[in-house]
């Protein structure tokens, strides 16, 4: 369970969550939205022990975050960021660089169970075909679907992903956030994750968090979160609000300008 | 998977160890008086003898020693740098460190303490390297946190400063004076005293197994501090203690050999291209073939004008500036 109790963060004089209490319990599939700049990023950053809040505390499982040690944070949270770096080096040793939590002090070399979860997490994730292939040498759909991997081999309980399917198409998108959905359902993995599509996030997550300027707008089911008004008054552009005739989630569209007009009548 | 793994990481330090050993035993056989094989291992072994014994005990072995020492010491803080801040282009010269230690060696002969003991000078070469550090430590750490671009920059301006500074004392200088500063800088591996040629190989030998504490703490680090603070690893703690000890390496190494260019940039370069981007074996390797690279340019230096000596720096500069642009340059030689 995470609990955030009126944390308040920000970077500089500039104060960008103002106020956020939240709770997040086990085996949910969370997703994050909101316009740029309303702290969602920065929300993830706060509950990853990157930036320290300045005033509040988040507490894991009763205990504040910033009191676990470091390696032991990292055995149970891990986070796949917005950008995975294209280093040079192959796609295996990448993933194993997952291992480094579990690393005991003085241990050297891998050892057989390291080599044995990435290799599970590399199947799982669909990348094993590609382990002999250099980093920097992957399209970003493989990069992403890598990056799931080296943080699945961290075997965490908590998975973290920030906007994992940006400058992704369609079929990679998809991809993508059914392994996420099959994970969270098949070995009870709480995902928490940035999403700026709205449809995508509709599509896929049991709850959302919608944010506007630090704090939190409405959360609640996508049914009642993407609802026209909230999207409206929070995003500050007419949109359109249906139901997907198959999966029976809302989707949003955006209205061009030039187009409002035909609503109103 | 990982036993293969391991076993090329053994091949590479056998390798390398075989060529070490070449190196060291061309280093021990060629100069003005050529030494034959057969008797080199007899030399070594006698505890006395004649002519050949003192050339090779007091003359070629220490230099040896110290090329090995000072070598890896300079390659292994490149490689940790260049891991460190993610930049092929920085080297151990870049921090502006051994501006300091240039500083501190000049206005020790200006002011004529170097005439007082064979140590004051690298003594005030280490001691400016250590002012230097501290100076930029606290510059750059605001709030616990090291600001690794700002380290970079004041690196490269107090350098400048400090190139500035000792063209004003060659300028303020006597002549014989003004020999020492000039030779000091071009750097050498000509060191008399048995003490400080110990003192170099203890500290860089030591400093190459404390940083091996650190070599899953590094590899993450390839991937940005963010990403590695998500792997556990005390992200400014690390950047802190491993700023500290290359700077020390660096500070160590200047201020018995003055300035030897160009190990600490290409050789770590090539040993990544040649072992990979693991610092498990990239840190021992860089160690031993930057100890390599330095003993082979040094027997080159000392005999292609011989009786007289070319400043080391030049052959480092030389051959590795040449060796850099030809694999850069080579097809399909793109990347980093």
């Amino acid at each position: 369970m995470f609990s955030v109790k009126g944390v308040v963060c920000g970077y500089g004089p500039k104060v960008v969550l103002d106020g956020i209490d939240l709770s997040v319990a086990q085996g949910e599939f969370l997703g994050v939205i909101g316009p740029n700049g309303s702290g969602k990023t920065t929300l993830l950053r706060a509950l990853t022990r990157v930036l320290a809040p300045r005033q509040g505390e988040i507490l894991l499982n009763g205990e504040n975050i910033w009191r676990v040690p470091l390696k032991n944070f990292a055995r149970r949270v891990a986070v796949v960021s917005q950008t995975v770096p294209a280093v040079p080096m192959t796609v295996e040793e990448f993933v194993l660089l997952g291992r480094i939590p579990h690393y005991r002090d003085l241990q050297f070399l891998e050892t057989g169970r390291d080599a044995e979860v990435a290799e599970r997490s590399m199947r799982m994730t669909g990348v094993k075909e590609l382990r002999g292939r250099w980093m920097d040498q992957l399209s970003g759909g493989e990069r992403q679907l890598v990056a799931i991997a080296r943080a699945l081999a961290q075997e965490p309980e908590w998975l973290f992903l920030d906007e994992p399917t940006a400058h992704l198409d369609i079929a990679h998108q998809v991809r993508i956030l059914d392994l996420l959905l099959e994970l969270n359902q098949s070995s009870n993995l709480t995902l928490i994750m940035v999403l700026h599509d709205l449809n995508l996030a509709g599509e896929y997550c049991r709850r959302l968090l919608l944010m506007q300027k630090g704090r939190i707008h409405k959360k609640g089911s996508a049914e009642e979160v993407l609802d026209r008004g909230i999207i409206e008054e929070v995003y500050g552009t007419p949109v359109a609000v249906g139901k997907n005739p198959l999966s029976a989630r809302p989707f949003v569209l955006p209205v061009p300008a030039g187009k409002q007009t035909e609503r109103k009548k | 998977m990982i036993q293969p793994r391991a076993k090329q990481w053994l091949f590479w330090l056998w390798l390398l160890g075989a060529l070490a050993l070449l190196a060291a035993v061309g280093a021990l056989l060629i100069g003005p008086s050529g030494i034959p094989l057969g008797k080199i291992f007899q030399v070594l072994w006698n505890r006395q003898g004649g002519i050949e014994h003192s050339i090779v005990w007091n003359i070629r072995l220490p230099r040896l020693l110290l090329g090995f020492a000072i070598g890896g010491a300079l390659s292994l803080a490149g490689v940790i740098l260049q891991g460190m801040f993610r930049n092929p282009l920085v080297e151990p010269y870049t921090l502006g460190i051994s501006g300091g230690a240039a500083v501190g060696v000049s206005l020790s002969i200006l002011l004529g303490l170097s005439r007082l003991s064979i140590f004051s000078m690298p003594l005030a070469g280490f001691l400016g390297a250590c002012a230097m550090i501290l100076l930029l430590y606290r510059l750059n750490a605001k709030k616990k946190v090291l600001s690794l671009q700002g380290l970079l920059l004041t690196g490269v301006m107090i350098n400048f400063i400090a190139s500035s500074l000792i063209m004003l004392f060659l300028a303020l200088s006597r002549s014989e004076d003004l020999q020492g500063i000039i030779f000091w800088i071009m750097g050498s591996l000509d060191e008399p005293n048995g003490l400080l040629i110990k003192i170099a190989l203890v500290a860089s030998l030591l400093f190459l197994f404390i940083t091996y504490f650190f070599h899953s703490d590094l590899n993450a680090l390839a991937l940005g501090e963010e990403e590695a603070l998500h792997l556990g690893v005390p992200v400014e703690r690390t950047k802190g203690l491993l700023f500290v000890i290359t700077s020390l390496l660096i500070g160590v190494s200047v201020a018995v050999a003055g300035m030897i260019g160009f190990v600490g940039l290409v050789v770590p370069h090539f040993m990544r291209r040649i072992v990979g981007h693991d610092h498990r074996i990239l840190l021992v390797a860089s160690f031993l073939a930057g100890g390599i690279f330095l003993v082979f340019c040094d027997t080159i230096a000392r005999t292609v004008i011989a009786p007289l000596e070319l400043p080391v720096g030049v052959i480092t500069g030389i051959l590795g500036g040449s060796l850099f642009v030809w694999v850069l340059t080579r097809k399909g030689g793109g990347t980093v």
